[in-house]
C-alpha cells in the first residue's frame, strides 16, 4: 500500500469517529469528552474477536458496534439528565473509566502493552466505502426531523421541550448513534495500524475531534469533513516543523477561533443544485 | 488497618488534597466568573512550575525566591492567556462553547511550549529546596512539601478571601460572578475586572504548580493535574469558593482510601462512578447554588 | 468572502499536496492524528544490492553505497536518558568504524527516528526506515511495550532488530518459538529479576520483601514476576504487592501499606521517572529497609536532584562495572563528546550495534537483511562490555551473563560484586 494510500485510509477512518462527533457535538451542543473511549471500546472488541475467538471480520465489527452502543446507552442514561457542562465531566470520567478498565485488564487486553499482531483486514475500499456511507447517513440526519429537533435544543432547550420534542430521547439517540460511529472507526484503524493501546484513547483525541468540528463549522457537514481533512492531513504536511508540529496546529484553531468562529466553512454546504439546475428541462426553471 | 496507618494514610490524602485545593480554587474562580472551563490554568500551572525549576536548579535560589517566581510566571501567563484566547470571543459575545474550544487548545498549545524548550522527559526540583524533609509525630511521618502546601494554600486562601470580602476590585470580581452584564452596567470595567480575575486565578496557578512541581516530578503533561481541578470544582459546587476547597481535599483522601484498597488501577472507575451519583443526586455539589439553565 | 473560500480552498490544497509530496514523518502523539505507513498487503523481503534471492550465486559487482542501518530510540520523549544512550554508543562506532575505511569499503549511515516513547510513532518510525530509507538492519531501543509491538511487524516486515528490549514477548512468540527477526542483546528481564532476588536472598538473608510495580508497564511486569518467583521458592515470603499506574506521582498510600507490613527489603522495579519520587516519599515516610532496584536506577536515581540521604541502602544489577578502568575511560570520553554521563546501556547499546556490526562483517558483500538474519540466528559468541554474548537460537536472547551488583552510597554508585542468576560470579 503506497503511502498516500496508507494517510489516506487513516484520515477516513478518523473522520467516520469525527462525523460521530459532528452529531453529538456540533449539531445538538452536548460535549462528551469520552467519545475516544468508545472508539477504543471498538477497536478492542473487535481486534479481541477476531485474535481470541476467530470470529470473521464483519461480525467482530458488529459485536463490537453494539457493545459500544449499549454501553452508550447506559452511559447515556446517567449522564444526559445533567447539565452541559456537568455532562462533560461525566464523560471526561467515563472515558477515564474505560482506559483504566483496558489497561487493567492486562490479560484480556495486554493492558498498558497494548494488543497487538491485530491482522490487516481493513482496506482502502473498506474504508473509503464507510465514510461515503457515513456522509450520507449524516447528511439524511440533518435533513430529518433529527437534524430539526438538534438546532432546536441546541438553541434553547427549554423551548424545544415546551414544543413536545422528547429531549431527553433524542439526545440519547444521538450519544449512541455517534458511540457506533466512534466504535466502528475504531475497529477500522485497529485492523489497519495492527496495534492498539489504551493510551491512544484519553480524552485529549475525543478534544481534538471537537477542535474539528469547530474548526470546520459546526453548521457545516461539507465543512466538518473537509477541515477533518486538512487537520488529520497536517501533522503529515508540516511533518518538517516536528516539535513545532503541534503548536503550529493549535495556533491555527486559536486564529480560525478568534477571527471566524462559524468555522472555516460556516454554514456553506457543497451543493449539488447547481449541478442539478445544469441537467434540468429548461421549462421547470422559468416556472419558478 | 491498624490505627497509625489509617491515621497515616488519612493525612496522606490530606496532603494531597492540599495540593488539589490549591489548584481547583484557581481554576474555580474563573469558572465562578466567566462561567466556562478554563483548562488553560493547566498550561499555566505548567508553565510557572518550570519557571520555577529554571531559577531553582540553574541560579540556585531558596524555596521563598522560588514560589515567589512561580507566582509572577503564573500571573502573567494567565493575563496573556485571557488577552489570546478568550478577550476577543468576549467581545464579540461570541457563546460560551467557544471559550472551551480554546481554552483546551491553549492547554494543549502551553504544554507543547514545554515540550519544545524541555524535551518530552521530565525534571526534578533539586533536593536542596527544603532543608527539612519531614515532620515526626511519633508513628506518623508528615512530609514537609506538603504541609508546605496545606499552609500555603490555607494563607493564599485567607488571603482571597480578604480580598474578595473587603477590598473593592474583589467585591468586584463577586460581583460580576454572580452577573456580568449587571455588574458593567453599574459602571464598573468589566475588562479590569477580568483581567484582576485571570490575575489572582494566576498567582493561584503559579503557587500551585511550584508547590506540585516540588512533590511530583515535573514533565510537559504536568498541567493535565488542572482536571481534578476540574472535578473539585463540579463536586464542591458553583459559585462556593469553600466548597470547591473542601470537595478538592475530600477528593485527595478519597483517592488515597482507593489506592490502599481498589489499587490505583480501578480507581479511575469508581471515581467516574462517584461522580455520576454526585451529579444525578446533587449537581449543584456540597455548597453551590442550584439553578437551572435560564429559560 | 468570496475570496476567504479560495483561499481556504488553496490552503486545503496545500495541505494534501504537501503530504503527497513530503518523505514520510512520525505522527503527532498529542492528536489523534494519523498513523501513516503500515507495511502492505505483500511486502518485498529487503533485496540485497546485487543478489536476487540469497541461495542463488551473487552477481559480482562491487557493492555500491553506504551501509544503512536504522536507529528506533526515543530521543526526546520520557525513556529519552536510557534510549538515547544506544543512539550514543552506535554513533561512536560508526565514528570509528568509517574513519578506519568502513566495511569492506562501504561507510556505515545511521538513520535514525524519534520514537518519543510513542508505540504507534515507533511502529511508522520502523515501517518507514525499511520501505522508503531501505535499512537492512534495525538498532531497537530498551523499552519493552515499543519491542512487543514491532515483533509482529517485523515479521511483515522481514528487517532484523537488535535492542536491548527485556521482556520475553519481544522475543519469543506466544507458541513458545521466536520472533524471526527480534533479538535481544542483554540479559532478559527474566534472568535480571532472578539475579537480583538470589543476591537479596543468598547474600543478605532477606526474607520478608514487599513490591512496588507498575502493573501497567512490560519492564516493571517482566521484572516483578522473576523476582517474587525466586523469594517464594527459596522459602521467603511476599508481605506486600503493591502496585501503581504510569501516570501516578505520589506513592504514600501504597507505601504506607507496605512499612506497616514490616518488610526485610523493598523492591521497586521503576522506570526513570518514578524512581526519585519513590526513594523521596518512600525516605520521608520512615520506610528505612533495604531497596533493590533495576537496571533504570542511575539516570534519576543518582541525579544531582536526588537527595542522597533517600538513596543510600540501595542495591540494583547493572550490566557492567561502572569502576571498570577500561570503561572508565571511555565514560569519559564519552561524556567529553556528548555532555551526558555513559550509563549501563550505553555499554549493553554498543553490545547491540558491535552485534549488528560483526553480522554485517560476516555477510560480505550481501548485506541483506535476509543474511544479517541468517547471521544472526547462528549464535555467533560477541565478546563485548557485558561479557560474551551468545545469542540463543530458541529464545533470541543472550545466555545468562554475570551482572555488576551496585549500591549507593552517599549518592554514588558503587561496585560490591559479580552475580549470576545461581550465585556468585567471576569475571
Amino acid at each position: 500500500m503506497s503511502f498516500i494510500l496508507t494517510v489516506a485510509l487513516s484520515i477516513a477512518a478518523y473522520s467516520i469517529a469525527v462525523l460521530g462527533t459532528f452529531m453529538l457535538t456540533g449539531m445538538n451542543g452536548l460535549f462528551s469528552l469520552g467519545q475516544a473511549a468508545f472508539m477504543g471500546l471498538g477497536a478492542y472488541v473487535s481486534a479481541i474477536m477476531v485474535v481470541n475467538y476467530h470470529l470473521p471480520f464483519a461480525v467482530a465489527i458488529l459485536i463490537a458496534i453494539v457493545v459500544a452502543m449499549g454501553l452508550a446507552v447506559l452511559v447515556g442514561f446517567a449522564t444526559l439528565r445533567i447539565r452541559q457542562d456537568f455532562f462533560a465531566l461525566a464523560t471526561f470520567g467515563f472515558g477515564q473509566a474505560v482506559t483504566g478498565l483496558m489497561t487493567e485488564m492486562v490479560n484480556v487486553t495486554g493492558g498498558a502493552m497494548g494488543f497487538s499482531n491485530i491482522p490487516r483486514l481493513t482496506t482502502p475500499t473498506i474504508a473509503f466505502i464507510s465514510l461515503a456511507v457515513a456522509i450520507v447517513f449524516v447528511w439524511g440526519f440533518r435533513r430529518s426531523h433529527f437534524g430539526k429537533d438538534s438546532l432546536a435544543i441546541r438553541s434553547n432547550e427549554l423551548a424545544a421541550k415546551v414544543e413536545g420534542i422528547d429531549v431527553f430521547k433524542h439526545k440519547l439517540t444521538v450519544f449512541v448513534l455517534s458511540a457506533a460511529f466512534a466504535a466502528y472507526a475504531g475497529a477500522l484503524m485497529a485492523f489497519h495500524t495492527r496495534y492498539v493501546e489504551p493510551a491512544m484513547y484519553g480524552w485529549i483525541a475525543s478534544v481534538t475531534w471537537i477542535i474539528i468540528v469547530f474548526f470546520g463549522g459546526r453548521d457545516s457537514l461539507t465543512g466538518t469533513v473537509l477541515g477533518s481533512i486538512i487537520l488529520l492531513a497536517a501533522p503529515e504536511a508540516l511533518r518538517f516543523t516536528t516539535a513545532w508540529r503541534t503548536l503550529v496546529y493549535c495556533v491555527l484553531i486559536l486564529v480560525i477561533i478568534n477571527l471566524r468562529p462559524r468555522g472555516l466553512f460556516g454554514t456553506w454546504e457543497l451543493s449539488l443544485k447547481p449541478v442539478i439546475n445544469l441537467f434540468r428541462p429548461k421549462k421547470h426553471q422559468e416556472v419558478q | 488497618m491498624q490505627l497509625t496507618v489509617l491515621l497515616q494514610q488519612v493525612i496522606n490524602g490530606l496532603s494531597l488534597g492540599a495540593v488539589y485545593a490549591l489548584i481547583a480554587v484557581g481554576y474555580a474562580l474563573v469558572f465562578n466568573v466567566l462561567k466556562f472551563s478554563n483548562f488553560a490554568h493547566g498550561g499555566v500551572l505548567g508553565i510557572s512550575a518550570y519557571a520555577g525549576y529554571i531559577v531553582a536548579n540553574q541560579l540556585h535560589w531558596p524555596l521563598i525566591p522560588v514560589i515567589l517566581v512561580g507566582i509572577l510566571t503564573g500571573a502573567v501567563v494567565a493575563v496573556l492567556v485571557e488577552l489570546i484566547a478568550f478577550r476577543w470571543i468576549r467581545l464579540q459575545k461570541g457563546q460560551l462553547v467557544y471559550f472551551f474550544v480554546t481554552s483546551v487548545t491553549m492547554l494543549m498549545a502551553l504544554e507543547q511550549v514545554l515540550i519544545i524548550r524541555f524535551g518530552a522527559s521530565f525534571e526534578s526540583y533539586p533536593y536542596t529546596l527544603l532543608k527539612v524533609k519531614v515532620i515526626h509525630l511519633g508513628e506518623l511521618t508528615i512530609s514537609i512539601t506538603y504541609l508546605l502546601s496545606l499552609v500555603l494554600t490555607i494563607i493564599a486562601f485567607s488571603v482571597l478571601l480578604y480580598i474578595l470580602k473587603k477590598t473593592k476590585i474583589g467585591i468586584a470580581i463577586r460581583a460580576a460572578s454572580n452577573d456580568l452584564v449587571a455588574t458593567s452596567l453599574m459602571g464598573i470595567n468589566v475588562d479590569q475586572i477580568i483581567v484582576a480575575t485571570f490575575i489572582v486565578s494566576g498567582f493561584l496557578g503559579g503557587l500551585s504548580g511550584v508547590l506540585y512541581g516540588i512533590s511530583a516530578s515535573l514533565s510537559p503533561q504536568i498541567g493535565q493535574i488542572v482536571v481534578k481541578g476540574f472535578i473539585a470544582s463540579v463536586l464542591g459546587g458553583l459559585g462556593s469558593l469553600k466548597g470547591v476547597a473542601m470537595a478538592a481535599v475530600a477528593l485527595g483522601v478519597f483517592e488515597v482510601f482507593l489506592v490502599a484498597t481498589i489499587g490505583s488501577g480501578l480507581a479511575p472507575v469508581v471515581i467516574f462512578l462517584l461522580m455520576v451519583t454526585f451529579l444525578l443526586v446533587r449537581p449543584q455539589g456540597f455548597a453551590g447554588v442550584s439553578f437551572m439553565d435560564k429559560a | 468572502m468570496k475570496k476567504l473560500s479560495l483561499m481556504l480552498i488553496a490552503v486545503m490544497i496545500f495541505a494534501l499536496a504537501l503530504t503527497a509530496c513530503a518523505p514520510a514523518a512520525p505522527a503527532t502523539q498529542a492528536s489523534a492524528a494519523v498513523e501513516p505507513t503500515k507495511a502492505p498487503a505483500a511486502v518485498e523481503p529487503t533485496k540485497a544490492p546485487a543478489a536476487v534471492e540469497p541461495t542463488k550465486a551473487p552477481v559480482v559487482e562491487a557493492p555500491k553505497g553506504d551501509i544503512l542501518i536504522g536507529n528506533l530510540q526515543d530521543e526526546s520523549g520520557g525513556m529519552k536518558a536510557l534510549s538515547s544512550a544506544l543512539t550514543f554508543a552506535a554513533t561512536l562506532q560508526i565514528e570509528k568504524i568509517n574513519a578506519a575505511g568502513g566495511i569492506n569499503g562501504r561507510m556505515l549511515k545511521l538513520i535514525t527516528y524519534d520514537t518519543r516513547s510513542d508505540v504507534n510513532e515507533a511502529i511508522n518510525a520502523y515501517t518507514r526506515m525499511v520501505q522508503q530509507d531501505k535499512v537492512s538492519i534495525v538498532l531497537g531501543p530498551p523499552i519493552a511495550n515499543i519491542g512487543i509491538a514491532i515483533a509482529p511487524v517485523s515479521q511483515e516486515l522481514k528487517v532484523p532488530v537488535v535492542g536491548l528490549f527485556m521482556d520475553d514477548k519481544c522475543t519469543m512468540q506466544e507458541s513458545g518459538a521466536p520472533w524471526t527477526y527480534m533479538f535481544l542483546a542483554q540479559n532478559s528481564a527474566t534472568t535480571q529479576g532472578t539475579i537480583i532476588a538470589n543476591y537479596a536472598v543468598k547474600e543478605l538473608g532477606v526474607k520478608k520483601v514487599a513490591v512496588l510495580y507498575n502493573s501497567q508497564n512490560a519492564y516493571s511486569v517482566g521484572l516483578a514476576n522473576p523476582f517474587i518467583k525466586v523469594i517464594e521458592d527459596s522459602g521467603g515470603q511476599i508481605v506486600a504487592k503493591e502496585t501503581y499506574t504510569s501516570t501516578d506521582k505520589d506513592f504514600r498510600a501504597q507505601l504506607t501499606k507496605i512499612k506497616a507490613a514490616q518488610p526485610d527489603a523493598l523492591y521497586f522495579p521503576s522506570y526513570p521517572v518514578e524512581i526519585p519520587l519513590i526513594y523521596t516519599q518512600a525516605f520521608e515516610l520512615g520506610l528505612n529497609v533495604p531497596m533493590f532496584g533495576s537496571n533504570s536506577v542511575p539516570p534519576t536515581g543518582l541525579a544531582p536532584s536526588t537527595d542522597p540521604a533517600a538513596t543510600t541502602n540501595t542495591f540494583y544489577p547493572y550490566g557492567i562495572n561502572p569502576s571498570d578502568p577500561v570503561l572508565v575511560d571511555l565514560a569519559a570520553a564519552y561524556k567529553a563528546k556528548f555532555d551526558t554521563n555513559a550509563i549501563a546501556q550505553s555499554f549493553s547499546g554498543a553490545d547491540a550495534f558491535g552485534i549488528i556490526v560483526k553480522a554485517i562483517e560476516a555477510c560480505g558483500n550481501d548485506v541483506s537483511s535476509a543474511c544479517l538474519t541468517t547471521e544472526l540466528n547462528k549464535g555467533t559468541e560477541y565478546v563485548g562490555f557485558q561479557g560474551t554474548v551468545k545469542l540463543s537460537a530458541t529464545t533470541h536472547q543472550p545466555d545468562a551473563l554475570p551482572m555488576a551488583i551496585m549500591t549507593i552510597k552517599e549518592g554514588k554508585a558503587e561496585f560490591v560484586t559479580w552475580y549470576s542468576p545461581t550465585g556468585p560470579a567471576v569475571k
